[in-house]
């Protein structure tokens, strides 16, 4: 518990005091809006409200790899990620730790992200803005989970950046599915579907467990 | 270090060929669909191919649970020679079946849901090949593996559902089997099964073999070079 | 005609290249194994 609560703290401290991560992400998550935005013109208001979940949670996504591909790549560079693995006390401490302090930086920049897409495509997200936190946040669980998972692996791996989307998008499209059939449902009608929101929880409990389980076998020794 | 002959090899072997042959004659001589025409023999290769894939990719993830429990690299070996295999089933069943469909629905593609699910766990299946192949140290590659083979086979049943809720869309016939093949497909269509499932067997063991030898020479030439980071399988 | 016979092509002559593959490689590797080695694969 002390483990999580250091490793928690440690990544959360040095982000507040570099704030690069988190800036990037945001800075990254506005180009991929500005580009879906000149690819496909969604149009603003009413008519773009079909379109904008999708390309919300692609803004979401992509700025998710930004900072995971980050999370154990300062810890390497440190080397620190052999004491970390040596740090006596349950491996899954540190994976819960990662994870939570991955999950936070997604919020925040998720939160940002959402504002800006209320601006740029004339949508109000004040009425809805309890609900949808609770989608973004079960959606950024998600992403988190197996993408704290991944990152540990794809650290370890001769392309780094490039392995990590590789192998998280295929992974991914379950909590997707989820999380922009329910944006979609609250955008629309202002409801989140049930089918929508059974989906992202059993999601996020399956991964979670899996992701939780498998970090143990993919810190070395 | 003696190399290893897999277990069952000339057994396999015997089993495919004969099978091969057997399935050969029964395809040449079903009865011609009287709706579809010729075409409809994809039938006895298709989906008995993706009886294939995804047996491979569930191996893949039993024999990568294996190796995580037990620690030995032969489980290690099973698992990667299941996941090449089932990716050459599963890339012949992606290729079978848009000619079929071009055939008989005039497009190549339709976002179907078995198609969409296939093609995701196809894309699952091509990041674990290439996630060993970047992955340095064969012990490690062997535990990456596993974790993403196991967290791979997980996602079937989950994208099942995902795409059932959000786009369920299907054009393949359900309860295949049930009295809905036409007098005398059936033998065929089985033949076709067992055809598949012995080439998975036959090539798996064959693989292995490789897999086998492939990390005698990395360990060889480690021996005699005295480096490090061999990886090799 | 045309459509199942590729698709029979296809399979069929994709499996026996890989098994072709696997075959090749297996002789590369004992030969290079039987040349290499001071213990010899027996099998």
């Amino acid at each position: 518990m002390n483990l999580l609560r250091a490793v928690l703290w440690k990544d959360l401290v040095t982000e507040w005091r570099q704030r690069d991560r988190v800036v990037a992400m945001a800075v990254f998550a506005l180009l991929v809006v500005v580009i879906l935005y000149m690819a496909a013109p969604p149009g603003i208001g009413a008519e773009s409200q079909q379109h904008v979940p999708g390309l919300l949670w692609v803004a979401f996504t992509f700025a998710s790899i930004l900072g995971l591909n980050r999370s154990f790549a300062l810890e390497l560079e440190n080397d620190a990620l052999a004491a970390l693995s040596m740090a006596s006390g349950d491996r899954g401490f540190i994976f819960l730790g990662k994870a939570i302090a991955n999950f936070v930086l997604l919020f925040g920049v998720q939160a940002f992200t959402t504002g800006a897409f209320g601006m740029a495509f004339g949508i109000d997200f004040w009425p809805i803005l309890h609900q949808f936190a609770a989608v973004a946040a079960l959606g950024a669980l998600g992403l988190s989970a197996v993408g704290t998972l991944f990152s540990a692996m794809a650290v370890r791996t001769s392309y780094r950046e490039v392995m990590l989307p590789l192998l998280m998008l295929p992974l991914m499209v379950p909590v997707l599915l989820g999380a922009v059939r329910a944006t979609e449902g609250l955008l629309l009608d202002g409801v989140i579907p049930g089918s929508a929101l059974q989906l992202l929880v059993v999601t996020n409990a399956v991964f979670g467990i899996i992701s939780y389980l498998g970090f143990e076998a993919v810190l070395d020794e | 270090m003696n190399v290893p002959s897999a277990p069952g090899r000339r057994l396999t072997a015997g089993l495919f060929y004969t099978v091969l042959a057997a399935w050969a004659f029964a395809v040449w001589s079903a009865p011609i669909d009287s709706v579809q025409g010729v075409i409809q023999k994809i039938l006895y290769v298709h989906p008995p191919l993706a009886f294939g894939a995804y047996l491979g990719f569930f191996c893949t993830a039993l024999f990568g649970g294996l190796y995580l429990w037990k620690g030995d690299d032969r489980w290690d070996r099973w698992s990667l020679s299941s996941a090449e295999v089932g990716v050459l089933l599963c890339t012949l069943m992606l290729l079978t079946g848009p000619i079929w469909a071009k055939g008989t629905w005039g497009k190549w593609w339709s976002w179907d849901t078995r198609l969409t699910i296939t093609l995701l766990q196809y894309l699952v299946y091509l990041a674990y090949l290439l996630l060993r192949g970047f992955t340095e140290g064969s012990e490690r590659t062997a535990r990456f593996g596993a974790v993403y083979a196991i967290a791979g086979v997980v996602l079937i049943p989950l994208n099942y559902f995902a795409i059932e809720m959000a786009a369920g869309r299907a054009i393949h016939p359900e309860n295949l089997g049930d009295g809905s093949l036409g007098a005398g497909m059936g033998m065929p269509f089985l033949l076709g099964i067992v055809v598949v499932l012995s080439a998975f067997a036959y090539l798996v063991v064959r693989r292995y073999e490789v897999a086998c030898l492939r990390d005698e020479a990395a360990r060889r030439e480690v021996e005699a070079t005295g480096s490090e980071g061999a990886w090799a399988t | 005609m045309g459509y199942m016979i590729a698709a029979y092509v296809i399979s069929v002559g994709s499996v026996a290249a890989y098994a072709s593959y696997l075959a090749l490689e297996r002789a590369r590797l004992r030969k290079q194994l039987d040349e290499t080695g001071s213990d010899p694969s027996s099998s």
